[in-house]
């Protein structure tokens, strides 16, 4: 595969916590290509480094060692960490990235449109005439951009948090257990919006413990335990 | 969408906790715009009101003249005397227009509980000091003994009108009313004037006079004249603009402790909001670091704090405004009872660079008060808080 189609390539990246005289080894020399479009699945039970995975492939967190190039721009050099600083991860993540919490994190006094808008707030950008409407109508959600979060199912919430997500046209969407607080029908439903957005272009990975749904939409599937890759992914795909 | 709309619709979130922060600004500047408001009504009235007495110096008694002197004004009784034959020492200094008697004392009847005070004048010369004067009825003669003119609150209050007989029980005597003065908005119109001779009579003073009124010819003379006339023995001189000077160093030192009382009341509002601040962003950490993942900088958390606390410093402030204008007449009444010499007029002036003043001090607070919680916001790192809950 060219080498050129990877838009995020994570080389041995390791993440070690100090807890006391021990140390966790969150993600141990992890290496992984992700590509441009797909929507790749992160399965496995809990402790096994998912999360801590994709927050490092996410730039939320900084790994103890290893190499991260997102889009050619070299982030984290393998062996001395660039010392980025919080400003710059968080521009980092403003260019490239959309997340999707397991629990929404709505604000329960903004509307649907108004959690949608938030990251234009913060990134500065102004909301063009019909793009919030653009993606209610991507979501199934139009008709509900007045309702408050209170007013919705946990599926509709997740959507309107996936909304807010895509609303700054990101390259990627990052998503932790998305599905993790709901029922299995509006599960798949959230599956298949992440589905039809990589189809669009947009690259999406996601955390699962729901390894039949995943396997049911994700293009790709990696299997971690103990902070390690065991299936899928063993190397450089 | 914009950082205003966000920071209100937070604050919407917890409405009791915002509305009792607020109310802690409110009270505190409720206290600073009734007092700026009046300090400056209070010195404007006692201002106006000795500049329409008319008179520039009061001779009296020789003791505690600046406190005689505010009493006779405001309708006090003091204990001393001067005679009579001093007037006619007083009478002859050079630049003095006129010099008048006035006999000053009170008729308390315990029945009514009602307490007259009664200014014994000789009315064709005290005339000439009240130009704002305007009389329904006409003035005594010197030796009238069955006469009096009443202030226009006096005719009210007890329903007088001209022609009618005013009875002082505990002197025993009937007067009748041939004057009525309009209404003066000052001290004047809680008085009741009768004959001088009559008023000394009445109170066995033959023979004396509480003070001598005194208007002279070139205001700019008032320190030399003065100086003269405290050569005689047994006066001493107050100018008015001395009785002004220091009723309102009175007040002043009242005010420098009510001040006192208004910055603690602000340092506890500012403490309030800081707390409540505080506590709110505790509770909204993981919601901070979610707007750190959606792409918040420090300067938005710090942005979205400062205008939160804004928002309820100056709506505290505009509160304490409205609360102070419209409770001005209640806390004038309650300020009235508890100051000396209080004016007759109403004591709250209210202007907008007052209002503006309050606005600008809840803003001050506001922003003293945002400073360590929005450092404290913007340090939450959106990893910290973002926990999968297991």
């Amino acid at each position: 595969m060219n080498n050129d189609q990877f838009i995020i390539k994570a080389e041995s990246l390791t993440k070690v916590y100090k807890m006391g005289r021990e140390e966790i080894h969150a993600v141990a020399d992890v290496s992984v290509n992700i590509e441009k479009g797909k929507f790749y699945s992160f399965v496995g039970p809990s402790g096994s480094g998912k999360s801590t995975l994709l927050n490092l492939l996410g730039v939320l967190d900084s790994p103890s060692r290893g190499r991260l190039t997102i889009f050619e721009e070299e982030i984290y050099n393998g062996g001395k960490k660039r010392n980025l600083s919080q400003g710059t991860l968080t521009a980092i993540r403003r260019k490239y990235f959309g997340f999707v919490f397991q629990n929404f994190y709505l604000l329960p006094t903004l509307t649907v449109s108004e959690n949608i808008s938030l990251p234009l707030l913060f990134l500065k950008k102004k909301t063009e005439p019909g793009q919030i409407l653009n993606v209610l109508q991507k979501l199934g959600l139009e008709g509900r951009g007045r309702h408050l979060p209170s007013q919705l199912s946990g599926g509709e919430m997740q959507r309107v948090a996936i909304g807010r997500a895509l609303v700054a046209n990101p390259q990627i969407i990052i998503a932790d257990e998305p599905t993790g607080n709901l029922d299995s029908k509006n599960a798949a439903m959230v599956f298949e919006v992440f589905k039809k957005l990589s189809q669009e272009g947009i690259t999406v990975l996601t955390a699962t413990h729901d390894v039949q749904l995943a396997q049911t939409c994700s293009d790709k599937i990696i299997r971690l335990k103990d902070g390690k890759i065991v299936e899928g992914e063993a190397g450089i795909c | 969408m914009n950082f205003f709309r966000l920071a209100y619709k937070n604050l919407l979130r917890r409405k009791i906790r915002t509305v009792l922060t607020i109310q802690g600004i409110a009270i505190a500047i409720f206290v600073l715009f009734s007092l700026l408001s009046f300090q400056e009504g209070y010195q404007k009235s006692l201002t106006q009101e000795m500049e329409e007495m008319g008179i520039n110096i009061l001779a009296v008694p020789k003791g505690c003249p600046y406190e005689a002197a505010s009493l006779i004004v405001h309708g006090g009784v003091i204990p001393k005397y001067l005679d009579e034959k001093d007037l006619a020492s007083v009478s002859k200094i050079d630049g003095i227009e006129l010099a008048t008697p006035i006999f000053l004392s009170q008729i308390y009847e315990p029945e009514q509980e009602r307490t007259s005070i009664i200014y014994g004048i000789k009315a064709q010369d005290y005339v000439k000091l009240k130009p704002g004067w305007k009389l329904n009825g006409e003035y005594f003669n010197d030796n009238d003994t069955a006469s009096i003119v009443i202030g226009n609150e006096v005719a009210y209050q007890e329903k007088f009108s001209v022609g009618d007989e005013v009875y002082f029980p505990t002197v025993g005597k009937v007067y009748k009313v041939t004057g009525v003065l309009a209404r003066t908005g000052g001290q004047d119109d809680g008085f009741y004037f009768l004959p001088l001779a009559e008023a000394q009579r009445i109170f066995d003073k033959i023979g004396k006079i509480t003070a001598v009124a005194i208007k002279i010819k070139d205001l700019s003379k008032v320190g030399e004249i003065s100086k003269t006339l405290e050569e005689i023995p047994d006066i001493q001189v107050v100018t008015m603009a001395q009785v002004l000077g220091t009723i309102l160093n009175l007040v002043g030192s009242a005010r420098t402790l009510i001040f006192s009382v208004v910055v603690i009341a602000l340092i506890i509002g500012t403490l309030g909001i800081v707390n409540t601040m505080f506590v709110t962003i505790y509770e909204r950490k993981k919601e901070i670091g979610i707007f750190k993942a959606i792409g918040a900088g420090n300067f938005d958390i710090i942005k979205l704090i400062i205008i939160e606390t804004l928002i309820i410093a100056i709506l505290g402030g505009v509160e304490g405004s409205i609360l102070s204008f419209v409770g001005g007449r209640l806390v004038e009444g309650f300020v009235r009872s508890a100051i000396p010499y209080a004016p007759k007029r109403m004591m709250f002036t209210f202007r907008f660079s007052t209002f503006f003043i309050a606005i600008a001090y809840s803003i001050i607070i506001g922003v003293i008060a945002a400073i360590f919680p929005s450092l404290k916001a913007s340090s939450v790192s959106p990893l910290e808080t973002i926990r999968k809950e297991e």
